[in-house]
Parts: structure tokens; sequence; C-alpha cells
């Protein structure tokens, strides 16, 4: 493994500064970061929404690019978690309509920097399906943002089968985000010190949505489908083999039949890379397959700053491995050109 | 305030993970010496606790004892 730092200048708009250049055995990699927030305040006007952070705004992009210039980032895949799943269908059109077309207003103004995931309206599932269409074929979006329920309603439900046979069919990244449990915040066991509502409430409900979709049988029954979780899937591929325990452990509890085991299905996914440690990095590639990883960095939030060094810095990982971790596979998901 | 990781070297766990992968990774994140084998019979979860300890990647012959029966005979007073 060989890695070394270089300096340029940034390219078209980027600010003064250093842009490091990430090498892996003497060659260039183009890194791509799944995993990066943004906010359109116009669309969360219609609902009152207000921003969380002055980070997530893209009017000014300067200290974004000196992030990511500084830990190597080359482009940002962006997307915006939804807030809109409690809107009527009337006032969901016009919020995603908005907010798809500025986010393909800002990928065109910086298209070396920012590809950019499309908002669904996903609690109308018909409308979602269009919205990704639109999307990807108007708006040159990538593929799409969702949460990791809707209102309730399971990822795995039949009402979303419309939308995912559209994201099968238009071989589109879908990338998941969870919103906490909130079911289980009213209850209150997620308060006190700690932030668990996020810290283990986000991973949580990952780990609850990719497990519905896997037994559910949605990932049989679309099997094209390329979905990306966050957080490296949440819990689920550390604790993946319990999974295929309960088949003969409570086999009466198993209705239908899937066509692979369960933690089969975990090749099937794609997981971002921001699971901190080197031994999680490495476990995980371990259960999903060290092709199935992209990196992600949560920006604005900073949980970590160091997503380029973590993947260099996991020593069970070829250095094939890491290209692909580092922007290869991602660039394949995402069309992004070399 | 203690690091999260430096807590759990004080609790202890079963090894109730399924997979040879399953303890490498439990292993390498608590460390072997807090690690003791579990069953959960009469549930059939699993039928293999023993082997997936002896064949985890990775994991030295002397913390395989321990997984298997040294760390348990400590805390519970068993004698050899």
């Amino acid at each position: 493994m060989a890695e070394a730092v270089f300096v340029s200048c940034g390219g078209a708009g980027a600010p003064q500064g250093r842009r490091r250049e990430v090498v892996v055995s003497g060659k260039r990699v183009k890194t791509v970061d799944v995993h990066a927030h943004c906010a359109v305040p116009a669309a969360m006007a219609l609902m009152g929404r207000k921003l969380e952070t002055e980070a997530l705004l893209m009017a000014d992009t300067r200290e974004r690019l000196r992030a990511m210039d500084a830990q190597g980032i080359d482009v940002e895949a962006l997307s915006i978690n939804p807030y809109w799943y409690g809107a009527d269908r009337e006032v969901a059109t016009e919020l995603i309509r908005i907010q798809n077309e500025t986010l393909a207003e800002i990928c065109a103004a910086q298209p070396d920097r920012f590809v950019a995931f499309a908002s669904v309206a996903l609690q109308h599932p018909d409308l979602a399906a269009e919205q990704l269409e639109q999307g990807v074929k108007r708006y040159g979006l990538r593929g799409a943002g969702l949460g990791g329920s809707v209102e309730g309603r399971e990822l795995s439900d039949p009402t979303f089968h419309p939308f995912w046979a559209k994201a099968e069919a238009l071989g589109v990244l879908v990338f998941i985000h969870p919103q906490g449990t909130t079911e289980l915040d009213r209850t209150g066991r997620l308060g006190g010190n700690g932030l668990l509502t996020n810290t283990i409430g986000n991973p949580l409900e990952t780990t609850i949505a990719l497990s519905h979709l896997i037994f559910e049988g949605t990932l049989d029954r679309f099997p094209g489908l390329k979905i990306c979780a966050a957080h490296g899937g949440g819990y689920l591929p550390s604790y993946a083999a319990r999974s295929n325990a309960v088949q003969t452990t409570f086999p009466h509890r198993m209705t239908g039949t899937l066509k692979k085991r369960p933690t089969e299905y975990l090749r099937q996914l794609y997981f971002d890379s921001i699971v901190f440690t080197p031994e999680a990095l490495r476990h995980l590639a371990a259960e999903a397959g060290p092709g199935h990883i992209v990196m992600g960095t949560d920006y604005p939030f900073p949980w970590t700053q160091t997503s380029v060094d973590h993947i260099l810095g996991t020593p069970e990982l070829s250095d094939a491995d890491k290209v692909a971790m580092l922007g290869g596979t991602a660039m394949g998901l995402l069309g992004i050109k070399g | 305030m203690e690091d999260i990781a430096m807590t759990t070297r004080r609790e202890f766990y079963d090894t109730m993970v399924f997979s040879r992968e399953g303890v490498r990774h439990l292993a390498a994140e608590v460390g072997a010496g807090q690690l003791m084998v579990g069953t959960d019979s009469p549930y059939p979860w699993t039928t293999t606790a023993v082997d997936v300890i002896l064949e985890a990647p990775g994991v030295s012959d002397a913390d395989k004892v321990a997984m298997l029966g040294g760390n348990a005979m400590k805390l519970l007073g068993l004698r050899a």
C-alpha cells in the first residue's frame, strides 16, 4: 500500500487551499462520498421546517469544498433526509419538484464535485416512481434517497413495490438513511445521556428496515435493485448470522420461502463505510464483501473527518479493495466518470 | 469520562454469534477475556457453539481456551 498526498489548485469555483489527492498503488484514485447531506430551504418552507444547521446550505459551497479538499474527497453524492413523508400529494409534488430542480442546479454548477440523489415522496408510491424517473432522466440525478420507514410503513410494504420496480428498471442506486426509531422515542427508552435516539436509534432503524426487505422477500422480488444502507447498515452486519439461525430455530415463524440464506442478501446490498474503526470495516467487508462498501462521511455532521484514512488504514484490505471503497464502486453505481 | 471501549472490558458476554467470523469480530471488539461460550439451550439456536470458537480465525489457542471455559470457571468459581 502506498499513499501519497499531492497538493494542487482547486477546480473551478474551489476555494484557495490545499486539495489532497488520494493515491493508492501509485495511482490517483477518484474518491466519492455517498453520504453527504444538504438542504433546500425553499422546499422546507412548504412544510414549515427550519434549517438544522447552515452547513447544509449549498448557496455558498466554499466551506464544504474546503472540507472535501482537506480530506481528499473528490465528489460528494448529495442527499436530503426526508421530512416530507406526511405531506399530501399536492404539497409533495411541489416540494419534490423544487428540491430536485435545485439539486440539479447545484450539480450543474460544479459537475466535477457534486452529484445527487433525487428526493421522492414515497408516501405516494406511484408519484415517487414518477419523481425518480423524472429526477434521473430530466434532471440527471443519480438515484433516490429514502428514509428507513414511511410514517409507520416498512419499506418492504407491498404498497411500495411500484417504486422498487421503477428503481430496479432504471438501474439506479437507492440510498437509505434512517431517521431514528421514533416509536421508541415516545417510550423514553432512548432518553438520558448519549443522544441514544440518534446514536443507536438511527442504526437500529436501518437494521429493522433491511431485515424486513430481506425477510419479506422484497430483495427476491427485485433482485436487480441497488440499495445502499447508511452507517454501515446499522447493526445488521454485526450480528448477521442470527438471521440465518432463526430459519432453523423457529422454522414455523418463517412464512414463505426466501431464495437465499438471509446473510447472502448482504452481498446484494451496499453499505457506506461509516463504522469508525479498522476492525469494524474489516468485519463489514468480511460479511458483505469488500466490493459492497462505499465511502461515506455524513458531512456536515462531524461524526468522522477521517473517512479516507479509515479505509487507507485498514490493514486487512487489499489495495484493490481500498480503491473500490474509496470511489471505484460508487463511480459505477452513480455513473460518475473517471 | 471513560471511553466506551474501556467500559466493555469490564463487562462479560456470551458467544452467541453463530459464526466463526462473528466470534473473531466479538473477540476483537471486547477482548477474549470477556467472552464465555453460551448455547441458549434448550432453544435450538445453535448446535455449533463450541465449534465456532475452535474454528474462529485469528484467535489464539489461549483465547479459545479462555472463551470455552477458562473465563467462566474463574467467574463461577469452578475447579479444573
